[in-house]
């Protein structure tokens, strides 16, 4: 992982001294988990470790060295550059995303006025989920995405955890590059929630390739029309698409000719069809390609991938 | 001979005095509305922009002058070290760090320090109340400070004048 101090820097002194001494490749680490009172939680490589105060993992609880509620007020912080007021709406959603692409989940007390949510209070549980770089992972997945020297509608599907971010920056990057076989083209990417590239002062941290525009803190709906009108991409790319203003926005941006991909929840072609607003988009075919992911043996794995008439193109193999 | 430029030496050296009291009055007035800028600054940021504050800080660094501008870029680096200092503490030192020719009271200084204790919560609503209400206390010590330094301005010249003559006549 690169700037794993500068990533450290988000924790408490005594939760940094801790972590800086954890003996895992942190390339695999996938999530950390601070909870007031409670011990400190790694996720490694699929499987929940407690971590000793000496940085080592460990299976048993009794030896996990605890997090302080002090340790979790410096955290919150530091995460939010002394500034919490600056990511309140990515609180009242309930995470928020720092430099790198990590994100951290809140949860505390809530606070609502007339049954809306208007902050959290007592921030007292934390998920840092960390981004990973990983690049050449979409290059098995790549070749059947392209049809007729075009990148094709896609959508990437899978469960939380399983690498969609991961797998759709791969397939940004190499789109705008251009591959041996797939001339580059102009991406505009609507990075919602700073996850795909990891922006800083609006410069993305992660690799998105060299003919990629980025609309940071971007809502995905408004933000592909504006790409459209500004930017004039060929593709473009979004992660998590899922409410009624999303599915609006892509049938315009599939009506302007510019080619989508997007990611969205689920763990099956089926649990697409069952989802009211995106039942209507694989019916009327407008993705012409589906990749499902899964983590059953690893991370990113790609469970298969179907054309628009639900024909399987790939199935079961691994790719990342 | 030697007593007239005594004499001189004395009555030049009240004269600088009474000056230096008029420059230190005239350096608070300064001073407040440097921080009453700084102020506007970190309410636009956060309002209009929702701006981190250590960003903020070098931001609104490069558009006041010195000594604040060194004392916000101080703060930045120090919050960019995340060393177990809260805001309050980081903001705190930074205004005991500040040199002494500014001319700020020591009320000056404790309410522009409490304000660093009131800055980062989630509330940005909160936060731009509480700026509005320091900028109306600002500006009330900035009217009480522009006036006492019309009132006293002449005095402290003429003092000066006049007690370095004073002086002068008694040793003489």
């Amino acid at each position: 992982m690169k700037d794993r101090e500068e990533f450290l820097k988000i924790f408490s002194l005594g939760l940094r001294t801790v972590l800086a001494r954890l003996n895992v490749d942190f390339d695999r680490l996938q999530e950390i988990r601070l909870r007031a009172g409670r011990p400190l939680l790694v996720t490694w490589d699929g499987r929940e470790y407690f971590v000793r105060k000496n940085g080592e993992i460990t299976s048993d609880r009794d030896e996990g060295c605890l997090v302080e509620r002090k340790d979790l007020l410096e955290t919150v912080e530091y995460m939010a550059d002394y500034s919490l007021y600056a990511y309140e709406d990515e609180i009242r959603q309930g995470f928020l995303t720092i430099q790198g692409g990590h994100r951290i989940g809140i949860a505390g007390k809530i606070i609502t006025e007339e049954n809306r949510i208007r902050g959290v209070k007592h921030i007292s549980f934390l998920n840092i989920r960390l981004s990973h770089e990983v690049k050449g992972c979409a290059d098995a997945v790549l070749p059947h995405l392209i049809g007729d020297d075009r990148i094709c509608h896609t959508l990437i599907i899978s469960p939380p955890r399983c690498g969609k971010t991961t797998m759709l920056r791969d397939i940004i990057r190499q789109v705008s590059n251009g591959t041996d076989y797939f001339a580059g083209s102009t991406v505009g990417v609507v990075d919602e929630r700073s996850e795909i590239g990891g922006s800083y002062l609006g410069i993305p941290q992660n690799d998105l390739g060299i003919r990629t525009d980025v609309l940071d803190c971007c809502p995905k709906a408004e933000g592909m029309m504006m790409l459209i009108r500004s930017m004039s991409p060929s593709v473009i790319a979004v992660d998590e698409i899922g409410d009624y203003t999303d599915i609006r926005a892509i049938e315009s941006v599939i009506h302007c000719g510019c080619k989508l991909i997007a990611t969205v929840h689920g763990s099956s072609m089926e649990d697409i069809k069952r989802k009211p607003l995106l039942q209507k988009l694989v019916l009327d075919r407008v993705f012409e390609r589906y990749v499902v992911l899964h983590n059953r043996e690893q991370v990113g794995q790609v469970k298969a991938i179907f054309d628009d008439r639900g024909t399987v193109l790939y199935s079961e193999q691994e790719t990342c | 001979m030697l007593r007239l430029l005594g004499a001189g030496a004395v009555i030049t050296a009240g004269t600088a005095i009474g000056f230096s009291m008029e420059r230190e009055l005239a350096n608070r007035v300064k001073s407040l509305r440097e921080i009453e800028h700084i102020t506007d600054i970190l309410k636009a940021e956060i309002r209009y922009a929702g701006t981190p504050l250590q960003e903020v800080f070098r931001g609104t660094a490069e558009r006041v002058e010195a000594p604040f501008s060194d004392m916000l870029r101080e703060a930045a680096d120090e919050m960019e070290l995340r060393n177990g200092k809260t805001l309050g503490k980081i903001w705190g030192d930074c205004i005991l760090r500040l040199p002494g020719d500014t001319g700020l009271t020591q009320a000056d200084k404790r309410e522009f320090s409490h304000l660093g204790e009131r800055l980062g919560y989630l509330d940005g609503q909160m936060q731009i109340r509480t700026l509005e209400r320091y900028k109306e206390e600002l500006e009330r010590e900035q009217k009480e400070a522009e006036a006492d330094y019309r009132q006293k301005v002449r005095v402290y010249r003429c003092l000066g004048f006049l007690g370095g003559v004073f002086l002068t006549l008694l040793l003489m």
